[in-house]
């Protein structure tokens, strides 16, 4: 089923959880809600599950406006961040709870139990109550609780937040198996931007209830649409260094350098923000564009060599040859690629280039 | 630093000292002494003397048909008053744990009778049973039955102190069956919305199981409330166990042997048999309901 919503809007007295939020999820993709805690992700989700009463706005499900039915009639699926599983009901007892109430006969409820079980491989643990269940195993009885009723979309909030790391690689793929495997629109509500990244179709970003950006994983991260989102995905974290144009070039902070990076006329005097992604940078790397940076610290993480480079006061992090000859304390040429460099006015936030 | 246990457990002792002397001066001596007495044959009061050690009390106690007369009106009390009373509170405890307007009064409405001296209260049933003028005979009246002679007919003495025992027990009951609902996460009831239930069965399967372990308690506290009826006869019978003496329960007739017939040696006897019966069913229970628990 395709969900739209139009200007949605949640108030919890004076804070606004949701604002003015539109936009249109296709069906069969598995999209992701990604933003900091509190910027009103989880009252996104109930408001289409129907459990938040919306303050002002829409909801259409295929073009059904729904706003204001009750979550009963939405055929919904939900799974809560921390699971809810009714603790005195069985693993099975749990699953088959939604298609009691739908008043399912029993044996089509065991029926339908098995499949899921099997969906989401739990097969052995339908007998255990949820406290003799792992957080992992929790989880996946959550979903097969949510998928019970053949839910037209189903909406999972912070699904791996109460997972160990390694279970939390483990579940993210489970998530997107079960998703293909069933084809429903998905919606799942996370904070961390490398899980929104790995698994999803498309990525909403969020902040402070606004929308800021719906983009598929790859666009966003090459194409962020203010420095928020620059901000906000990727790992290392993007380098920023703070300056002013002056003569159509960009002048760090406290330093007598001149980079040449704008690529179109930018206001002289304003202050801007010039991002780096980290795999931006070519140190060492001399070219009729490139400038000076101090080798503040090399180290190795993982695989990888990353060298900090001093530029004035700010710190930059790049990617270095493992064969490399630069000490700590050298000065290296830097250049630029030219994916991955942005620039943000320093007061609003919104790209320049 | 860390004491020794044994020297910490010195100190416990001493600050427990003020607390565990008025146990044991109020609670356990008096306690063991009666146990020590239901066995003494021949026991004076006057004197202390006795005959010998023997089980010839019990055998007297239960020979003695007011006694069996009070087991049975005991037993019938608890049977009817524990379980309805306790259906009751649970009820009526949903019904205050909703967010409706007025909880507060409403809230003021079910424990009012227990800030309220229970004396009156009796008095006030008294009034309420009247045969003449009471208010259950007016509804009775209402729907075409002739009235009912509550109190002074042998056939509806128990039935009336039964109601009144199932009244008299609602507001603490209450009290512990909220505690324990507001302890449920609201999130199951956020989960069964979303499942699709109703009220009706969101109550039955998720409040009332969730609910399981304060209801067992509820139940074990009643039931050895219940078993100690005897007060609750003074207001309604002008402090007789019911009209023509038909309404002896077990702690009216230890009150009696005691008081009135000034036999300290039976009287002992009846209140152990009321500890053991009491004792074994508590246990009964705790069993059952550690099969129940499930989680
Ligand atoms: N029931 C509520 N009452 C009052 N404020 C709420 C309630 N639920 C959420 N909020 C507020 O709305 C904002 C968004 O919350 P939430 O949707 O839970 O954020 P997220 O899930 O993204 O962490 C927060 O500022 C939060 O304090
Ligand atoms: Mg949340």
């Amino acid at each position: 089923m395709q969900i739209h919503v139009e200007n949605l809007t949640k108030r919890y007295g004076k804070t606004i959880a949701v604002n003015d939020f539109s936009a249109t999820f296709e069906e069969g993709k598995l999209i992701a809600l990604l933003g900091p805690s509190g910027c009103g992700k989880s009252t996104m989700l109930y408001m289409l599950a129907g459990i938040a009463p919306v303050t002002s706005g829409k909801i259409l499900f295929d073009g059904t406006d729904v706003t204001y039915l009750p979550p009963e009639k939405r055929n919904v699926g939900l799974v809560f961040q921390n699971y809810a599983l009714y603790p005195h009901m069985s693993v099975l007892a749990n699953i088959c709870f939604p298609l009691e109430i739908a008043k399912v006969t029993k044996k089509e409820r065991l029926e339908r139990a098995g499949e899921l079980a099997k969906l989401v491989h739990i097969e052995d643990l339908m007998d255990r109550k949820p406290n003799q269940l792992s957080g992992g195993q929790q989880q996946r009885v959550a979903i097969a609780r949510a998928l019970a009723k053949r839910p037209s979309f189903l909406l999972l909030d912070e699904p791996l937040s109460n997972l160990d790391a390694r279970l939390r690689l483990e579940m993210r793929e489970e998530i997107r198996r079960i998703q293909k495997d069933t084809g429903v629109t998905t919606i799942f509500v996370t904070h961390d931007q490398e899980e929104a990244m790995s698994i999803s179709d498309s990525v909403i970003l969020m902040k402070d209830g606004v929308l800021q950006q719906y983009a598929s994983p790859q666009e966003l991260y090459d194409e962020p649409i203010n420095s928020f989102a620059a901000d906000f995905l990727g790992n290392p974290p993007i380098n920023k260094i703070s300056g002013t144009i002056d003569k159509g070039k960009f002048i760090p902070e406290g330093t007598e350098l001149a980079i040449d990076v704008l690529k179109a006329d930018q206001s002289e005097g304003t202050h801007v923000t010039l991002a780096l992604r980290a795999e931006s940078l070519m140190v060492n790397h001399k070219s009729p564009k490139s400038f000076p940076a101090l080798v503040d610290n090399l180290f190795v993480m993982g695989k990888e060599e990353i060298v900090a480079l001093r530029i004035g006061d700010t710190l930059l992090r790049g990617y270095i040859d493992a064969s490399h000859k630069i000490k700590i304390g050298d000065e290296v040429p830097v250049s630029l690629r030219s994916r991955g460099v942005f620039l943000f006015d320093s007061h609003s936030g919104v790209r320049l280039q | 630093m860390t004491k020794s246990p044994l020297k910490s457990l010195g100190e416990a002792l001493l600050y427990l000292s003020p607390f565990l002397l008025g146990v044991i001066i109020f609670s356990l001596y008096p306690v063991a002494n009666v146990f020590l007495i239901s066995f003494k044959e021949g026991y004076r009061m006057a004197t202390g003397a006795f005959q010998q050690y023997g089980l010839g009390n019990y055998t007297r106690v239960l020979a003695d048909k007011d006694f069996i007369l009070a087991l049975k009106n005991t037993g019938l009390y608890v049977l009817f008053v524990v379980p309805i009373s306790t259906a009751l509170a649970i009820l009526f405890a949903a019904l205050l744990n909703q967010k409706i307007r007025f909880t507060g009064l409403f809230q003021t409405a079910y424990f009012l009778p227990m800030v309220t001296s229970g004396t009156a209260v009796g008095l006030a049933w008294k009034w309420m049973y009247n045969y003449d003028y009471g208010i259950f005979n007016y509804l009775l009246s209402l729907i075409g039955v002739s009235p009912i002679n509550f109190l002074n007919d042998v056939r509806y003495g128990l039935l009336s102190l039964i109601i009144f025992g199932i009244w008299s027990m609602l507001p603490f009951t209450i009290i512990l069956l909220l505690a324990g609902m507001q302890n449920i996460d609201p999130l199951y009831y956020t989960a069964a919305k979303v499942d699709g239930a109703k009220t009706t069965k969101t109550f039955f399967r998720i409040t009332v199981p969730l609910l399981a372990p304060t209801i067992g308690l509820v139940l074990i506290i009643n039931m050895i409330n219940a078993f100690k009826v005897c007060s609750e006869l003074f207001p309604l019978f002008n402090g007789k166990p019911g009209v023509a003496y038909s309404l002896y329960t077990v702690v009216f007739y230890i009150y009696d042997e005691f008081f009135l017939n000034r036999q300290l040696a039976t009287a002992g006897a009846a209140a152990v048999i009321l500890f053991f019966i009491v004792f074994v069913l508590t246990m009964v229970q705790l069993f059952i309901q550690r099969k129940w628990k499930h989680y």
